[in-house]
C-alpha cells in the first residue's frame, strides 16, 4: 500500500459578498488580481503546494462559489476543513458585523471536535481603498479577535498583494497543526477511488 | 436581502433533490443563466441527510398523513429511555447524519462514471458495501435465536461456501452462467421463456436450486416491492448486476456507499458545481403560481417576487402545476414503510473484511423474512459509524419494507438481526424514526415535458440507485442545450486550476 499520505490541508474561506475572498485566494496561487467583480465563478477549488517547517503540505482553498449570497451553503461544503479564514471589508461595517455569525455558522456546521480549539484567521480585507473610506478601525478588530479567543488577524489588499503571503502562512501553518491533532485511526476504512478506470474488470460471469 | 424580483433565467430549477441536483450539475458549464431555488431551508429534498434534532423537526413535519407537498408521513421518533445510562449513549445531536436516501451505488453505475467524468468525485468519499446477510428464523423452533448467514456475493463465495452441497453448488454456477449470458443468441429461448416466470418456482424447477440458494440470489437482488413475488425479469438483470460489478474498483465489493449521509451528499456537491459555474443558489424559496407566456414562464416565489424563465424543471411536487400527482397518491399501494435506527453496538460482524488487503467496509446488506408471515421481506442496508453517519461504537441501520403492515416486520427483522449477531447483552436501539414514504414509481415513470415546463421523474423507492435517473438528466439538458449526448457530464479541468487527481497508489 501507500507508504506515506500525502499532507492535504482543506481550508474554508467565508465572509459576504464582495469582500474579496476569491480575489485573496487568486492573488495568493495565481500571483493575479482582476478588478472587474464576478460574483464567483471559476474554481471549485483552488490548491497550493506549500512548505511549512519543510514539510511539503498540499493547501486547497474553497470559497463560497457564491453560495453565501442568498445564505444557502450546504453542510457538505464545510465537511473536513482545517481551518477557516473569515474575510471582511475594512470599508463596509456590515460585513465586519456579520465575521460573528459567519464564524457561529462553521462551528455549527462543520462541529469540530474541539470547537475552542480550532484554527480560525480574521482578514480585513481591502486596505488599499484608503483611510478616508476605512470604517472599521484596526483596534476594533483585534479587539473582536481578541474576545473570540485570540484569532489571528491580518489586514490585507487582494489589489497590491498587501500582506496576503504572510497570512496564508499562518493559515497553512495552524491548517497543519489541527490537521495533526485529529486521532489518525489505521482502521479507518480506505475511501474507493472511483476514478481508476476499468483496467480492473469484474467476475468474468 | 437581495431580492430575485424581475429577474430574468434560461433556466429555474425548483428542488435540490438527486434528479434536479445531476440537472444542475450537468448545465454548470452550459453558459446558462441558472436559479436553483428549493422550497425546503436544507439541500436534498426527498434525499436529504440530517443530524438527531433536524430529523426530529423534519418527523414532525410529516407526521400526518400525506400531504401534497410530500410523499412522506406518519413520520415519528422515539429515543430508547430505558435508564440514564442508555439514554447518554446517545451522541450530540451533529454527530448523527441520517440519509433519506441511503442508497447503495454498484460500482458500474452510470452516476459514478458522471461524477467521475464531471470531476465532482474529488469532492466526495466513497466506500465499501462489503458483505449480503440472510437472517434466518428456525421453522423446527420458534425460541431459538434466529441466525446471520453471510449470503456468497460472487463466484468465490460460491466455491469456498460451506453451507451449499456439491449439487448446490453444481446448479449455483450454472444458473450464474446463464445469468451472464440470458441476453445472448444461445439463450434467448429459454429466457424469453423464464421471463416472467415467478422466482421461487423458476430456480426451483428449471435450475434444480435448493431454497436456501434462492432466498441467497433473492438477498443479492434486493427487488422492490419485496412483498411480492418478482419473475425472473426483475431479479436475473439485478443478479447481473451484482456479479459483475464486483472487482471493479477493488477487490471484494460490488457497490459503494457516498460517506455522510447517503445521495444528498452527491446532490449538495453537484449544486455546488453549478454555482461555481455561476448558478444562483437560493433555499427556503418555493414557486407559488407559473404563468406560461410566449417566451417561457412567469413565476411567482414565496414573498411575493416574480421572475421570468425560458425553462422550469423539477420534479412533480416543486412545481405548482402537478395537479395530477396528489390524486395518484389516493392509492396507497405504492407505499414504503422505513425505519431509521441507531443501534447501541457497532455490529462489528456486519463489516468484515472482505477481501485481504482490500478496503474495510462501511456498508452491509442484511435481508430477513418476517418469522409470522412468510412473504414479508424487510432490506436492511447497515452502516457502520465510518460512513460519518454516527458516533463510534454504534452503527445504524435504515429498514424498508412494503406492504400495509411494513413497520411490524421491520420492527420483528430489526429485533431478529440484532439476537443473530450473538452479542450479549442484545444491542438495543437508542434512537429511531419510521416514516411511510409513497413511491412516485409506479405513477411518474418518466420525464413530462409541458411547452417550457419540464418535470423530471423522482427517485424510485429501490435500495440500489438505477441508471435510469442519468438518463433522464441527459434527456433534458440535450432539451436546454442542443448539447450531444456524447457531451454530456464530460468537462475539461477549470482554466488556471492543476488537475488533482490525487495519488491512486
Amino acid at each position: 500500500m501507500s507508504s506515506r499520505k500525502k499532507i492535504l490541508l482543506k481550508v474554508i474561506i467565508l465572509g459576504d459578498s464582495g469582500v474579496g475572498k476569491t480575489s485573496l485566494m487568486n492573488q495568493y496561487v495565481n500571483k493575479k488580481f482582476s478588478a472587474s467583480y464576478k460574483a464567483t465563478i471559476g474554481a471549485d477549488f483552488l490548491t497550493k503546494e506549500v512548505l511549512v517547517d519543510d514539510r511539503l503540505v498540499t493547501m486547497q482553498l474553497w470559497d463560497t462559489a457564491g453560495q453565501e449570497r442568498f445564505q444557502s451553503l450546504g453542510v457538505a461544503f464545510y465537511r473536513g476543513a482545517d481551518c477557516c479564514v473569515l474575510v471582511y471589508d475594512v470599508n463596509n461595517a456590515k460585513s465586519f458585523d456579520t465575521l460573528d455569525s459567519w464564524r457561529d455558522e462553521f462551528l455549527i456546521q462543520a462541529s469540530p471536535m474541539d470547537p475552542e480549539g480550532f484554527p480560525f484567521v480574521v482578514l480585513g480585507n481591502k486596505v488599499d481603498v484608503g483611510e478616508d473610506k476605512r470604517v472599521i478601525s484596526t483596534k476594533r478588530a483585534m479587539a473582536f479577535c481578541q474576545a473570540k479567543g485570540g484569532i489571528p488577524y491580518f489586514e490585507t489588499s487582494a489589489k497590491e498583494a498587501v500582506n496576503v503571503e504572510q497570512a496564508f502562512e499562518v493559515i497553512a501553518r495552524n491548517a497543519l497543526a489541527q490537521e495533526e491533532s485529529q486521532d489518525f485511526n489505521p482502521d479507518f476504512p480506505e475511501t474507493i477511488p472511483i476514478n481508476i478506470g476499468e483496467q480492473n474488470q469484474g467476475c468474468s460471469c | 436581502m437581495e431580492t430575485l424580483d424581475n429577474t430574468e433565467w434560461d433556466v429555474v430549477i425548483s428542488g435540490t433533490g438527486l434528479p434536479q441536483s445531476l440537472l444542475a450539475l450537468a448545465l454548470s458549464r452550459s453558459g446558462k443563466k441558472v436559479l436553483h431555488i428549493d422550497h425546503n431551508d436544507y439541500y436534498g429534498g426527498d434525499e436529504a441527510a440530517f443530524s438527531l434534532t433536524e430529523a426530529e423537526g423534519w418527523a414532525r413535519k410529516h407526521s400526518n398523513s400525506t400531504s401534497e407537498q410530500s410523499v412522506f408521513s406518519k413520520a415519528a421518533v422515539r429515543t430508547l429511555e430505558v435508564n440514564d445510562a442508555v439514554k447518554s449513549k446517545l451522541g450530540t445531536p451533529r454527530a448523527y447524519s441520517f440519509a433519506l436516501a441511503p442508497q447503495l451505488i454498484y460500482t458500474r453505475s452510470n452516476l459514478l462514471q458522471a461524477l467521475v467524468s464531471s470531476r465532482t468525485h474529488s469532492q466526495l468519499d466513497f466506500q465499501a458495501v462489503g458483505s449480503w446477510f440472510a437472517v434466518v428464523n428456525d421453522q423446527n423452533d420458534p425460541d431459538a435465536a434466529p441466525r446471520l448467514i453471510r449470503v456468497p456475493s460472487g463466484r468465490e463465495d460460491v466455491f469456498r461456501d460451506a453451507t451449499l452441497d456439491l449439487r448446490a453448488k453444481r446448479s449455483l454456477m450454472r444458473f450464474i452462467r446463464f445469468v451472464g449470458s440470458y441476453d445472448e443468441d444461445g439463450e434467448r429461448e429459454k429466457w424469453v421463456q423464464f421471463r416472467e416466470q415467478p422466482v421461487h418456482s423458476c430456480l426451483r424447477d428449471q435450475f434444480s436450486l435448493p431454497d436456501a440458494a434462492i432466498e441467497a440470489l433473492l438477498a443479492l437482488a434486493l427487488p422492490p416491492y419485496a412483498n411480492i413475488e418478482p419473475t425472473m425479469a426483475t431479479v436475473v438483470p439485478r443478479v447481473r448486476q451484482h456479479l459483475q460489478s464486483i472487482g471493479v474498483f477493488g477487490a471484494g465489493f460490488a457497490a459503494v456507499l457516498p460517506k455522510w449521509g447517503g445521495l444528498a451528499e452527491i446532490a449538495q456537491v453537484a449544486c455546488r458545481a453549478c454555482a461555481v459555474g455561476g448558478g444562483v443558489y437560493v433555499l427556503g424559496k418555493g414557486i407559488t403560481n407559473a404563468t406560461k407566456s410566449e417566451v417561457g414562464v412567469t413565476l411567482e416565489l414565496s414573498p411575493g417576487e416574480k421572475i421570468k424563465t425560458q425553462w422550469l424543471v423539477g420534479c412533480s411536487k416543486d412545481l405548482p402545476t402537478s395537479g395530477s400527482y396528489t390524486s395518484d397518491l389516493k392509492d396507497n399501494s405504492g407505499a414504503i414503510a422505513k425505519r431509521v435506527a441507531v443501534i447501541s453496538s457497532p455490529l462489528t460482524s456486519l463489516f468484515p473484511p472482505t477481501s485481504e488487503g482490500g478496503p474495510l467496509p462501511a456498508g452491509a446488506v442484511v435481508v430477513a423474512k418476517s418469522a409470522t408471515s412468510p412473504r414479508a421481506t424487510v432490506q436492511i442496508l447497515a452502516h457502520s459509524s465510518e460512513s460519518g453517519e454516527c458516533p463510534t461504537g454504534q452503527c445504524v441501520l435504515y429498514a424498508t419494507s412494503t406492504g400495509s403492515d411494513g413497520l411490524d416486520v421491520i420492527d420483528e427483522a430489526i429485533s431478529s438481526l440484532l439476537r443473530s449477531i450473538g452479542e450479549e447483552p442484545v444491542p438495543d436501539i437508542l434512537w429511531r424514526m419510521d416514516y411511510v414514504q409513497t413511491s412516485h414509481d409506479q405513477s411518474d415513470n418518466g420525464l413530462s415535458v409541458d411547452g417550457p415546463i419540464v418535470t423530471l421523474p423522482s427517485l424510485s423507492i429501490d435500495a440500489v440507485y438505477e441508471d435510469k435517473l442519468l438518463n433522464s438528466t441527459k434527456e433534458v439538458w440535450q432539451m436546454i442545450t442542443g448539447g450531444s449526448e456524447g457531451a454530456f457530464m464530460k468537462f475539461e479541468p477549470r482554466e488556471g486550476i492543476d488537475e488533482d487527481e490525487a495519488d491512486d497508489g
